[in-house]
């Protein structure tokens, strides 16, 4: 897997293609400013990407993300279709920013109407359009902070009124955070990204 | 039937895409370039190429040999880059045979001297509707599809269709009828024409102006564009397709660069000294 710094794409989009693989909520809260594709990861086909574009397996395609790892495996689905001059923008568009690289920032940050589709079936229905509407607004490292932080009270909570078998969840989640901080790789992104508020597919 | 290898190159400013087609891995290196761009800047008279070395770089890099530098129409957006590509990669330019009718028509707005002949001399090969011709080992076909403007063509390579302004990408529709010699009517019967292609025939647009939340794109094919074209799917008629189109074209402004662009891409790309501004003639 190749790396790159923003610095270092070319500044001319006839030689480089630039995606944001990120949720469209954390795309509409930042993003480049310059010329660049935004094709979530999970509707992301690179085959079907390349044709659209008329591009070769020579082309030069530098993938983005938040902090790099989701950024990773939009990356191997080029490589993995042959094309041979694929990057990962390193450190995602959070470090591009604190590089200086030019963003734009805007709508509130919990602004999932456009990712929740607007039905009219019922109660239930609209509660569920509501959730998704709000959990879809936030960017992915927070929603896994929110569910992984209750996750930890309500276990905590268990076991103090005695139902101590719960102290594994927190067991758990404390050695993943472990895992997430030593490695930079976080499965709980990848993860969260196929929930339902947050899937993009039509 | 050689499937064509198309790599497609954006030029943001006019918002157009220039094409080479070859057959990768195949021992015949001979490719073609279609719709070339030299970006021109009106206010300062500026002629630039960055656009189209990207394009000359990358034939070098892959190791192949130019036989034609085609375009599917008189550009009025931009000019074209056929007389710099040439000098720097070789290969023959290449007319329609339509071109004679649209010097005639811009005859009287420029009064064009020896530098644009009406013999189409300045250019090395002038094909014919319906012609067929080769890419090296591709086979190729010009047709006439008139309606953006009488002279339009498109090259059908293979499994796929090179089809200038006469169409683009399903979200943005079609291109405007209201050039001297256009008409509506002759674009649906243009367009159907080029949806009559098998439903897998990728079709390759000449321009793309991406709406707010994608990138340039140039591919659709003609199933897509059947199902999902603005101006034409579900069953639009002649006559509606014809209606919305003029409604649309009503009042719009000439293009930016159509002065220049319709001098220089009427000699070949051969950009010369001078371009002439007329006067109160269109």
């Amino acid at each position: 897997m190749k790396f790159v710094t923003i610095q270092q794409v070319p500044r001319n989009s006839a030689e480089a293609t630039v995606i944001d693989v990120r949720t469209p909520a954390e795309h509409t809260e930042v993003h480049l400013q310059r010329a660049h594709d935004h094709v979530p990861l999970d509707t992301l086909d690179a085959a079907d990407f390349a044709a659209r574009r008329a591009l070769d397996k020579d082309a030069a395609i530098y993938v983005l993300c938040r902090g790099g790892s989701r950024a990773q495996t939009g990356a191997q689905k080029f490589i993995d279709e042959g094309f041979v001059n694929v990057y990962v923008i390193e450190g995602g568009i959070v470090a591009a920013e604190a590089e200086g690289e030019p963003v734009v920032k805007g709508g509130a940050k919990t602004d999932g109407a456009a990712a929740a589709p607007a039905l009219d079936l019922g109660k239930a229905k609209e509660m569920r359009d509501s959730f998704y509407g709000k959990m879809g607004g936030f960017p992915l490292n927070r929603q896994l902070d929110m569910i992984l932080g209750a996750v930890v009270v309500l276990s905590m909570l268990l076991g103090f009124a005695d139902a101590e078998f719960f102290y594994i969840f927190p067991l758990i989640i404390g050695g993943g955070l472990f895992i997430r901080g030593f490695s930079g790789k976080c499965m709980g992104e990848k993860i969260l990204m196929k929930a339902p508020w947050n899937s993009t597919k039509a | 039937m050689l499937k064509p290898d198309i790599r497609g190159f954006y030029e943001p400013v006019t918002g157009s895409w220039t094409y080479v087609v070859w057959k990768d891995g195949h021992e015949d290196r001979r490719c073609a370039i279609i719709d070339s761009v030299r970006d021109f800047d009106i206010h300062s008279g500026a002629t630039n190429t960055a656009a189209a070395q990207v394009v000359a770089e990358w034939v070098r890099r892959k190791g192949l040999e130019v036989q034609w530098i085609l375009e599917t129409h008189i550009h009025a957006d931009h000019l074209t880059a056929a007389r710099y590509l040439k000098d720097v990669l070789g290969g023959q330019i290449v007319v329609s045979e339509h071109f004679l009718r649209v010097r005639e028509n811009w005859d009287r707005v420029f009064d064009f001297g020896p530098d644009t002949p009406a013999d189409g001399s300045q250019f090395d090969r002038i094909l014919y509707n319906d012609e067929e011709f080769s890419i090296g080992p591709l086979q190729a076909q010009m047709i006439h599809v008139p309606g953006h403007t009488p002279a339009d063509t498109a090259f059908v390579i293979g499994d796929a269709i090179i089809c200038g302004d006469a169409m683009l990408l399903p979200d943005q529709g079609t291109g405007r009828c209201d050039f001297p010699g256009g008409s509506a009517g002759d674009s649906y019967d243009s367009i159907m024409k080029i949806l009559s292609y098998p439903d897998e025939t990728r079709i390759f647009v000449c321009h793309d102006y991406p709406p707010k939340g994608r990138g340039p794109q140039c591919m659709a094919t003609v199933a897509e564009q059947k199902a999902h074209n603005i101006r034409i799917k579900g069953g639009v008629t002649r006559e509606e397709y014809v209606a919305r189109r003029e409604k649309d074209d009503a009042g719009k402004p000439v293009p930016k660069l159509m002065l220049p662009s319709i001098q220089v891409n009427l000699r070949a790309g051969i950009l010369g000294d001078f371009l002439k501004l007329p006067v109160d003639r269109l």
